[in-house]
C-alpha cells in the first residue's frame, strides 16, 4: 500500500474545486435536474448537470423516488447529496486523476482528512464523498457507461455513505413475502440472480439481486438500492416474465448478462425492505432439486464476507463486524440449487415459513 | 534469538467462530478456513509466539515428533500466503504466547488449512490500490 503523509486542507480543496466547478457549469447549462430519492429510509438528492444521465443513472433507482412533498409533509433535510455530471455533455472538467504505480486496472482509493475520493479506470468513474454528505460522481461520458454502472450506479459513494449511517451495502440478494425475507449470500456465479429471479417470477417481493442495505444491528433488515436483475441466457429462457424482459435495459451478450428492471414485472414486486428471517448460503447444484440443510454461522460468513470485502474500498474491519454480528445473529442454510426454478422458489418459500418468528 | 510469529494485520480480516476461523487476504483474493487445532495456533501467533510456545499449546509431548513437522508446514503455508509473518529480532525471553502449559493427557489434532480462490476474479477484475495525497495531483 502507497500510504503516504496526507493533508487534509489538500483534500478539502480539491472537493470544494469540484463543486464550484459543478455549480458554474450547472448554472450555464440551466439549472441542475434534482431528484429526491429515499434509500434505507434517509432521504438523499441527487443534482445531474445536463439531461444525458438521467435514464443511464437513474434508472434503477427510480423506484426509490421519494413522495411529493406537501404541507402536511414537507421536504426532509437530505442526508446524503450528490452531484453528478459527465464532461462530454457538460464540459464540466473531471477531477483530477491520480498516479497509480503498477497496476493500470487499479482502483484508485484516497481517504484523507474526512475525504474519500476513488477513481476506478475501469469504468471511468469518479466518486468523492465528504462530511456531512456531500458527494460527488463524475464520467468523461454518459454515452460509453459501462453496463454494470448502469446496473448499480453511486455504488462506491452508497457504500461509503452507508458505513456513516449504521447500516452497509453488501454483495447480497434478497426476497421474501409479506415484508418478511431472506438474505441470500454468494460469490459471483453462485445463484443469487437466478434465485431472486426465480421468486420474483412467482410473485415474491425482492429486495436486490446482487447488492443490499443491510441495517448494522438488529432488528435485521434488508432495505432495497437497486432495482436493476442480471440474468444470463438460461434463466431469461426459463418461463420468462414478459413484461419485464420487453423493457430490458440491456439484452444479454457473449459473456455479459441481460440487465433487467424488476420494476417492470408483473408477477414479483421490488420491496423497499424486508426482515432478515435467515441467511441462505447459495451454491449451483447439480440436479433439478433444490435441497436446503443447515448451515454453520463460518460457513454462512464465508459466502457473504469475502465478497462484500472485496467489492469495498475502505471500512472493511467495520464491514467484517457487521456481517459476523449478522451470520451469529440469524439462522443460516445452504442453497443447493436445482435447475427447477419453481423448485428454488417453493424451498425458499419453505424456509420463510419455518423461521417465521 | 527465537523468531516470533505475527499475523499480518494490515492485509487480512479474520474472525473466529466455533471451532473454525476465517481469515480474509484482501489483497489476494482468496480466503482461508483454519480446523483442526488451526485456530489455538492462530490464536498463539496473535499473542506473538514462538515456535516452541506454540507447539507448547497444541502438541502433547509425547506426540512432538508426529506433530511437530505438521505445526511446521502449517506456519509455512501461513506465512506463503502472506497472513503472518516471522519477526527473528525479538528475544524469546519477552513474553510468552503460550497459552497453557504442555497437555499430558490431550490427543494429537493436527492443523488444518483450507484455501478458497473461487472470489478471486472479483478482486483481480478491479483491484483497490490506496493513495496518499503525492498520488493525487492538485487541479491545475
Amino acid at each position: 500500500l502507497a500510504r503516504e503523509e496526507v493533508s487534509a486542507g489538500g483534500s478539502n480543496a480539491r472537493f470544494e474545486a469540484s463543486l464550484a466547478s459543478f455549480d458554474e457549469a450547472a448554472s450555464q447549462l440551466g439549472a441542475a435536474r434534482e431528484r429526491q430519492l429515499e434509500i434505507a429510509e434517509l432521504p438523499v438528492t441527487i443534482h445531474l448537470a445536463g439531461p444525458a444521465l438521467e435514464r443511464l443513472l437513474l434508472g434503477s433507482l427510480e423506484h426509490l423516488a421519494a413522495a411529493v412533498p406537501s404541507q402536511r409533509r414537507p421536504a426532509a433535510t437530505p442526508h446524503l447529496v450528490v452531484r453528478a455530471w459527465d464532461h462530454a455533455s457538460t464540459g464540466i472538467p473531471l477531477p483530477p486523476v491520480p498516479r497509480i504505480s503498477g497496476s493500470q486496472r487499479a482502483i484508485a482509493y484516497l481517504e484523507s482528512g474526512g475525504l474519500r475520493a476513488a477513481f476506478n479506470p475501469n469504468s471511468g468513474v469518479h466518486s468523492l464523498l465528504a462530511p456531512p454528505g456531500r458527494a460527488i460522481w463524475a464520467t468523461a461520458s454518459a454515452a460509453e457507461l459501462p453496463v454494470q454502472e448502469r446496473a448499480a450506479p453511486l455504488r462506491t459513494i452508497f457504500q461509503w455513505w452507508m458505513a456513516d449511517q449504521r447500516r452497509l451495502l453488501v454483495h447480497a440478494a434478497a426476497v421474501g413475502r409479506h415484508g418478511r425475507g431472506v438474505l441470500i449470500a454468494g460469490g459471483e456465479g453462485a445463484g443469487k440472480s437466478t434465485t431472486a429471479w426465480a421468486c420474483l417470477r412467482r410473485g415474491m417481493e425482492c429486495a436486490g439481486d446482487d447488492y443490499v442495505i443491510v441495517a448494522a444491528e438488529p432488528p435485521d433488515r434488508a432495505f432495497a438500492l437497486y432495482s436493476s436483475i442480471k440474468l444470463d441466457p438460461a434463466s431469461l429462457q426459463a418461463a420468462p416474465d414478459r413484461e419485464c424482459l420487453a423493457a430490458a435495459v440491456s439484452a444479454p451478450r457473449a459473456g455479459i448478462k441481460a440487465v433487467l428492471d424488476m420494476g417492470m414485472s408483473r408477477a414479483g414486486t421490488v420491496a423497499k425492505s424486508l426482515s432478515i428471517d435467515a441467511l441462505l448460503v447459495a451454491r449451483v447444484g447439480r440436479g433439478r432439486k433444490t435441497v436446503v440443510r443447515d448451515a454453520t454461522a463460518a460457513e454462512a460468513f464465508k459466502a457473504l464476507a469475502p465478497t462484500t470485502l472485496y467489492l469495498q474500498a475502505g471500512a472493511r474491519e467495520h464491514a467484517a463486524c457487521v456481517l459476523s454480528s449478522l451470520v451469529r445473529r440469524v439462522p443460516c442454510r445452504t442453497l443447493e440449487l436445482g435447475g427447477d426454478l419453481d423448485g428454488v422458489y417453493e424451498a425458499i418459500a419453505g424456509v420463510i415459513e419455518r423461521v417465521a418468528p | 534469538v527465537a523468531k516470533r510469529y505475527m499475523w499480518v494485520a494490515s492485509r487480512i480480516v479474520h474472525d473466529t467462530f466455533d471451532d473454525e476461523v476465517v481469515v480474509i487476504n484482501l489483497e489476494n483474493g482468496c480466503y482461508y478456513s483454519l480446523t483442526g487445532s488451526g485456530p489455538e495456533i492462530w490464536a498463539a501467533v496473535g499473542r506473538g509466539a514462538t515456535r516452541e510456545e506454540i507447539l507448547a499449546a497444541v502438541v502433547p509431548p509425547a506426540a512432538i515428533s508426529d506433530g511437530a513437522p505438521a505445526v511446521d508446514a502449517f506456519l509455512e503455508a501461513l506465512i506463503a500466503e502472506g497472513l503472518v509473518a516471522a519477526d527473528g529480532s525479538s528475544p524469546d525471553s519477552v513474553r510468552s504466547g503460550a497459552a497453557d502449559g504442555p497437555r499430558e493427557t490431550r490427543e494429537l489434532r493436527l492443523p488444518v488449512l483450507q484455501k478458497f480462490t473461487d472470489q478471486r476474479e472479483l478482486l483481480l477484475l478491479d483491484p483497490i490500490h490506496e493513495v496518499g495525497e503525492l498520488g493525487w495531483p492538485e487541479k491545475k
